[in-house]
């Protein structure tokens, strides 16, 4: 591990605190619907929005009508993307002339950024025309992560209010999330990669003439344009030569920004934020690793702010960040020590004036062992699943760190939203736990736990892990999974694990070996998204609803405090609990089997 | 054909979903 590594985490999360506390009180403020002045300034455009669409943005519903409102408003998001992939040939935007898109990679990147998964089976840049890009797949980034804040604060109002038989107003959570948080960020930040390099237009493809003539071999074909094989049965081939490349264009900054912001992570381009166009230079990936965090971290202020207590938020902020910093520290230092069988062929792997050293295998220069460690890390304790290296490539304990902080379900700093309520979900489970230790009557937060609210928290915390064991099962077992595993042996099983964990929690990043863009992965994988999504969110409603119902008990001599150390460990270890009785037997057969065969392989 | 197989499975994951809801909301009824 370099001190270059350990500084860039370090100043990463320093930076993102500095603008989270402030930037939290105001989500706070926006969706509580204080009178401040960004509201003044968007009040009419607020209120022209709830006229048009017939919405009464005073009147309040309880829990049931808000899940239903998050259900029908999801569906219909679902179906219309489904549709616009279906006709894009036939409408405008498309200079690059694409087909319509198959009705199996359809129905998977319609739920799959409605979910804010943003999983990708199909290349963006040569399959999706720039109406789809911008119409379809980018305004569900900003309407999916303003779901996730409307669900969190929705829970947050189940802990601070009393009494109450409503949580909010979907309607009106969704618009100000959209329209007050996610807009305005993301337009700035879009300008700001757009000087940096990366593109925005609406330009068909450029071929552009190259500095120096490349050669290459191609297959040989006979005249019916069929491959020619020798006597072997090997292709044979010719040498060709060319000094044009193509270049593709697009709207690709204004889809980049909200990527981030709103933890999408679903690229323009195929290689998504490794590709020169979504991330051209150190300073744009620092920005893009600071826009992935900025709002999650936010969202443990905004929840401290609206139960009235900021250490309720630092608490869980503490949390988070030690959880993430433990793993990511064992990704960086695993890519950094490089791999074990290159090394006792005697090729030099330290780090130098002239080298990142480690493991470059799948990495970009511009960006070097620590920054793609450390990007891979925070796309995955994130739900993001943008990649500015192919983890495929990582080595088996490196890759081991993006699964695994999938697997813990994303809650360290998780999700748009969906962050702050998988940790409040452990968060309950672990004064539950506490609370059978000492034999009291669990409390969060002057609230009561009791057995509603503890089934509910199972149902959130246990379908992801059956979405995920089921799927991978299928995977296994069904040929039409195996026959898109590209390696085989344990790091094939990891592809598989790895998508179906990365699709039930909705992150979205992939372990690419595994070709995906098959009816069967299009099927599966939709449907582990829309359940790993809806399931786990609907739970979640129904405790901020029940919690909203109670009153709050009187802070006692009994009562355990959840601000301090004691709370933070709970907390944590009911995460890794859960986490690894859950999925380390799956581990153990991937990339825990893969580290152990390489450090005792022989040279 | 594929189009309404895929149609058909969004909306019954819909009513699937639909189901858990009315489910615990009579859950948390009763309770």
């Amino acid at each position: 591990m370099t001190f270059e590594a350990i500084a860039l985490g370090i100043v990463l999360l320093g930076v993102v605190l500095l603008f989270a506390k402030p930037f939290g009180a105001y989500v706070a403020d926006v969706m509580e619907g204080k009178p401040i002045l960004a509201l003044r300034l968007g009040g009419q455009l607020e209120r022209a929005i709830y006229e048009l669409a017939g919405i009464d943005a005073a009147k309040e519903t309880g829990w049931k009508q808000y899940a239903l409102n998050v259900l029908v408003f999801s569906t219909l998001g679902v179906l219309f993307v489904y549709l616009l992939q279906r006709v894009q040939a036939w409408l405008p935007l498309n200079p690059k002339s694409f087909g319509n898109v198959t009705a199996d990679s359809s129905f998977n990147t319609a739920i799959s950024f409605v979910t804010n998964t943003n999983w990708q089976g199909y290349s963006g840049e040569s399959t999706m025309s720039y109406l789809t890009q911008m119409l379809g797949l980018a305004v569900q980034n900003f309407v999916s992560a303003a779901t996730g804040i409307a669900v969190a604060v929705a829970l947050i109002r189940g802990f601070a209010r009393h009494a109450s038989a409503t949580i909010g107003n979907f309607w009106v959570d969704l618009t100000r999330a959209t329209l007050y948080i996610l807009l305005p960020i993301s337009t700035l930040l879009a300008i700001v990669l757009i000087s940096q390099g990366v593109i925005q237009n609406f330009a068909a493809n450029q071929d552009v003439t190259t500095v120096s003539v490349t050669e290459y071999q191609q297959p040989k074909v006979d005249a019916a344009g069929a491959p020619i094989k020798d006597a072997n049965g090997a292709a044979v081939t010719q040498n060709a030569s060319t000094s044009t490349q193509t270049l593709t264009m697009g709207p690709v900054a204004s889809q980049e920004a909200i990527k981030e912001l709103g933890t999408n992570g679903g690229g323009f381009f195929n290689a998504n934020s490794a590709h020169p166009y979504e991330n051209p230079n150190a300073l744009t990936n620092f920005l893009e690793l600071f826009a992935i965090l900025l709002i999650p971290m936010a969202l443990t202020f905004t929840f401290g702010r609206i139960v009235g207590d900021a250490r309720q938020g630092w608490a869980v902020l503490a949390g988070m960040t030690i959880l993430f910093v433990s793993l990511w520290l064992v990704a960086v230092s695993s890519e950094q020590a490089g791999n074990p069988s290159i090394a006792k062929q005697g090729v030099d792997q330290q780090q130098s004036e002239l080298q990142s050293g480690g493991n470059m295998e799948g990495k970009e220069t511009r960006f070097g062992i620590a920054a793609s460690a450390l990007f891979a890390s925070v796309t995955t304790t994130t739900s993001t699943g943008a990649v500015n290296s192919m983890h495929d490539s990582m080595t088996p304990l490196g890759g081991f760190v993006p699964m695994f902080l999938i697997q813990l379900g994303e809650v360290a700093f998780g999700g748009v939203g969906s962050g702050l309520y998988g940790m409040l979900i452990y968060a309950l489970l672990g004064v539950f736990i506490a609370g059978l230790m000492i034999g009291r009557t669990p409390e969060y937060l002057g609230k009561k736990i009791e057995a509603f609210d503890m089934k509910m928290t199972s149902i959130a915390i246990l379908v992801t892990p059956i979405v995920v064991l089921v799927g991978t099962a299928f995977g296994v077992a069904a040929d039409a999974g195996r026959i898109g595993v590209a390696n085989p042996g344990a790091h094939g099983f990891s592809e598989i694990l790895y998508a179906f964990s990365s699709a039930g929690n909705n992150n979205g990043s992939c372990f690419c070996g595994l070709s995906a863009n098959t009816p069967f992965y299009n099927t599966a994988l939709g449907l582990a998204m829309w359940f790993g999504r809806f399931w786990v969110l609907i739970p979640v409603l129904a405790i901020a609803g029940s919690l909203a119902a109670k009153k709050r008990a009187p802070v006692t001599a009994g009562t355990m405090p959840t601000h301090g150390p004691l709370f933070v460990v709970l907390l944590i270890g009911s995460v890794l609990l859960i986490g690894a009785l859950t999925f380390v037997p799956a581990l153990a057969l991937g990339p825990v089997a893969e580290h152990l065969m390489l450090n005792g392989s022989s040279p | 054909m594929p189009d309404l197989i895929f149609v058909l499975l969004i909306l019954a994951s819909y009513a699937a979903t639909h189901l858990l809801i009315v489910g615990l909301a009579r859950l948390g009824r009763v309770e």
